[in-house]
């Protein structure tokens, strides 16, 4: 490794190490599109869920038409239902919270709880979906709500996102 | 024996590790691409990561890809890779390399089918038509660029070749395809992955195909007399079950029956017949707080017959035993012990006994996401090597110098910075070790008598050293949404030591007796460039465009003469120039794709028959064209046709059979 051949290479090396300056994650609110995506993470809840799966789209008081914009971008393999804030969410796979509405007492032990990246942040969510103008999309999971839901992934999915 | 005890140990280790309540997975890689929006791989590390994370220069092939090039053979199709370069020999026979070096034989370059290697030990060199695997059962190629011999072990060395099968617990996949054409070209294939029920699912293919054999070509009578049509078949089967909630397993069993005009790393033609055959295991076991324990046993069992040079046979065993765990957020590591054997009968007029070899071997990587945009990989391996000589002739060097053993070491490292959604910039430095192959360390032992009472000796050499392959990359990728694709760069430089230079007209004197040998041949240092840019707009157009470009100087130690006496050569015999364009289009059911390459001149050796002093021949730069047009029916029926090499009637790109205009249909119904 003394060779002078490779000084400059690891000169190169360096200056890129050096460049690596940290970047803010950006922050998105759910939609449809986003929270399409989301629900794609249930394919690799451990163990499966069948399908349809059942998810409960949480909305706040009189913001129904979100909740149903949401539901109208989801797939034939999700059986959506829109809830206001206080309504029932029992036997969901998995809620999702449009609004600012905290579920955490409320969910029950298995349900995945999507959200946009500050309720993934402040612990409110478990999971939320960046998606990335490559068109690429990346899951942010905050560990500590997901374990205290009791929802596990499958080990590969879980070596990809982005846990928090 | 070796592989029956691994199993069963790592069948108890695997029950004893279980936990309960989730259920183990092998990697479905077309779910979780759908899911990440790009391609996902373990090509680069061992652990699963969406291609953009991956430390390496790394390119996918999908499915998609390779059905719409309409090309009907895996050379042909990895040729079209940036930075890749193919030595097509004749008909059905190629050379295929990842960043230069590429020769008759090329040892450089590591291929797996659904991580079983398919790369034969005898001479380390890939026949690539011998691979059971039909185009229309891979889900992806993986072509990691660049040595990665701290993941994969000892011959990763210019970098991997990974084919990724449909897995039949996850996928629906199935083809019936014929195809023909001019020149005698005809086959026909079939396969199919489905799931029986919801933890049982199966995959089978088989194929054969034949063709006439490039007729064209400045060959030597003794290339003359290997001149007979290639004909391949093989056939694969394989099973796949959730055994229980925590661990899955398959087995895969192989074979494959080739006969075809090869160019020998000797440089000259022979006909050869490969039979190969190979029977795998493997198990994954969800170990919850342990991660995930896998298990892979497979042999690999091949005869060969070069018409030429004589027969022998070799079986390579191996079995891996790996645990991929993560510790908190940002922590991810591989731990792996495998253990290989192979042995190989000795060949040629004197042979008598067996070679081979073990190698026990440990391994590390450690995946850090230092910050949510930086990720730093390092991997570490220790091969101990030792080989197994048998009885087998090794006049008039002693029996004891065949007794070897050595211990290398292997490492990969790289940096992945994402500045931005859409930037990638990668640094990654690689250090890994190119083993002898079978031939090379004794395998072959012959005579003969070059004056009256003087016998020269043909015979291995079990002190030549493993080639050393270090290499530092810089690359960066842009995705450009503008134009739905992306756009990248790699540079590299690259240092080979202790090249091994094969078996030629170049005669020492071991113990005051004539020989031929392979010998360490001095070093070669390259640096290079490849840059791609790819996109597809709305209305069905798709485009991209690669430059390659590759520059190596030799210092090497032999064929310092007039003329090479040995077949090592890679000043010049890489073309500096490589373009690659591409367009296609889809209009509803009908696909189209037109493509268009440059390569510049090259140089490369030719011997008029085998140990003989050799030619240096220069390629003269070329264009080639290629178009294809198919047409997809409601019914799954798919009608195509291709042409490739479409400018001229035959094309002068090796010193030998020139590579002929081809026209063909190809019927393919889904099922």
């Amino acid at each position: 490794m003394s060779d002078r051949y490779f000084q400059a290479p690891l000169r190169a090396l360096a200056a890129t190490l050096a460049l690596c300056l940290l970047a803010p994650t950006q922050a998105l609110a759910i939609d449809g599109p986003s929270a399409a995506v989301a629900v794609k993470a249930l394919n690799f809840v451990q163990p499966k869920p069948a399908k349809p799966i059942p998810v409960a789209i949480v909305v706040d008081a009189g913001q129904t038409a979100a909740g149903d914009a949401i539901k109208g971008a989801l797939g034939a393999d999700i059986a959506a239902k829109v809830v206001e804030g206080g309504g029932d969410i029992a036997g969901a796979a998995a809620v999702i919270v449009v609004g600012k509405a905290d579920m955490t007492a409320k969910t029950a032990a298995g349900q995945l709880v999507i959200g946009d990246m500050a309720c993934m942040e402040a612990g409110r969510c478990a999971l939320s979906v960046e998606r990335q103008a490559s068109g690429a999309a990346k899951y942010h999971v905050n560990s500590a709500a997901l374990a205290k839901t009791a929802v596990a992934f499958d080990k590969n999915f879980q070596m990809l996102v982005t846990a928090h | 024996m070796y592989a029956k005890n691994m199993l069963l140990a790592a069948t108890g280790a695997a029950a004893l590790l279980v936990a309960t309540g989730t259920q183990a997975q092998t990697i479905d890689y077309g779910m979780l691409q759908d899911a990440f929006g790009q391609a996902v791989t373990t090509g680069a590390t061992g652990k699963p990561q969406v291609q953009s994370d991956a430390p390496a220069a790394m390119h996918i092939i999908t499915a998609e890809d390779i059905k719409a090039s309409g090309l009907d053979n895996l050379p042909d199709i990895l040729g079209r890779v940036a930075g890749v370069d193919v030595l097509r020999w004749g008909a059905a026979s190629a050379d295929v390399a990842v960043r230069g070096y590429n020769q008759a034989g090329n040892p450089r370059l590591l291929v797996l089918v659904n991580g079983r290697q398919v790369y034969a030990d005898h001479y380390a060199l890939v026949t690539w038509s011998a691979i059971p695997v039909q185009l229309s059962e891979i889900r992806q190629i993986e072509v990691v660029k660049g040595p990665v011999g701290a993941i994969y072990g000892f011959n990763a060395v210019a970098g991997v070749v990974n084919i990724i099968t449909y897995n039949p617990l996850y996928d629906t996949a199935g083809a019936a395809t014929a195809r023909f054409g001019n020149h005698g070209q005809r086959e026909i294939g079939l396969s199919k992955a489905m799931k029986l029920n919801d933890k049982l699912g199966a995959r089978f293919s088989a194929g054969y195909k034949e063709a006439d054999e490039f007729e064209q070509g400045r060959l030597s009578s003794f290339d003359r007399l290997s001149m007979r049509d290639p004909e391949s078949l093989s056939a694969s089967g394989a099973v796949m079950a959730q055994l229980t909630d925590t661990i899955q397993g398959g087995i895969e069993v192989t074979h494959s029956d080739v006969k075809q005009l090869e160019m020998m790393p000797s440089a000259v033609y022979t006909f050869q017949h490969f039979k190969t055959t190979s029977a795998k295991v493997d198990l994954t076991a969800d170990a919850g707080a342990i991660g995930l324990v896998n298990f892979t046993a497979y042999r690999n069992w091949l005869d060969f017959d070069y018409s030429s040079i004589g027969s022998s046979n070799v079986t390579t065993t191996v079995a891996q035993l790996s645990d991929l765990i993560q510790f908190g957020t940002d922590h991810t590591v591989k731990l792996t012990g495998e253990f290989r054997h192979n042995e190989m009968d000795q060949f040629l007029s004197e042979a008598r006994g067996s070679i081979g070899y073990d190698v026990w071997a440990v391994s590390g990587m450690w995946d850090w996401k230092v910050t949510p945009t930086l990720s730093f990989t390092n991997a570490a391996r220790l091969d101990f090597f030792e080989m197994k000589p048998d009885g087998i002739g090794t006049f008039p060097r002693p029996a004891s110098s065949y007794d070897v053993s050595r211990t290398k070491a292997s490492f990969n490292s790289g940096l992945v910075y994402k500045p931005t959604d859409v930037d990638t910039v990668r640094a990654t430095y690689g250090l890994a070790n190119q083993l002898a192959s079978l031939v090379e360390l004794g395998g072959l032992y012959g005579t003969q008598t070059v004056a009256p009472g003087v016998r020269l000796y043909i015979l291995g050499n079990p002190d030549l050293k493993p080639s050393e392959i270090t290499s530092f990359e810089l690359g960066y990728t842009r995705a450009l949404p503008a134009i739905n694709g992306n756009a990248g760069i790699n540079l590299f430089r690259q240092k080979t030591d202790n090249v091994k230079a094969f078996l030629g007209a170049d005669t020492l004197i071991i113990n005051r007796v004539p020989v031929l040998t392979v010998v360490n041949g001095g070093e070669s240092k390259s640096w290079g460039a490849e840059v791609e840019v790819e996109g597809k707009t709305d209305a069905g157009v798709s485009y991209g465009v690669s430059y390659t470009f590759t520059d190596i100087n030799d210092n090497l130690t032999v064929n310092r003469g007039a003329a090479p006496t040995r077949p090592v050569l890679f000043e010049g015999a890489t073309p500096r120039h490589k373009v690659e364009g591409k367009v296609g289009y889809t209009l509803g059911a009908l696909t189209a794709q037109a493509n268009l390459s440059y390569q510049s001149s090259r140089t490369l050796l030719k011997a008029p028959a085998a140990l003989q002093p050799l030619t240096a021949v220069k390629i003269d730069g070329y264009w080639s064209a290629g178009a294809t047009i198919g047409y997809q029916f409601e019914s799954g029926t798919e009608i195509r046709l291709t042409g490739t090499d479409m400018l001229r009637p035959d094309t002068l790109t090796v010193p030998g059979l020139r590579t002929e205009r081809r026209l063909y249909a190809t019927v393919s119904q889904k099922f």
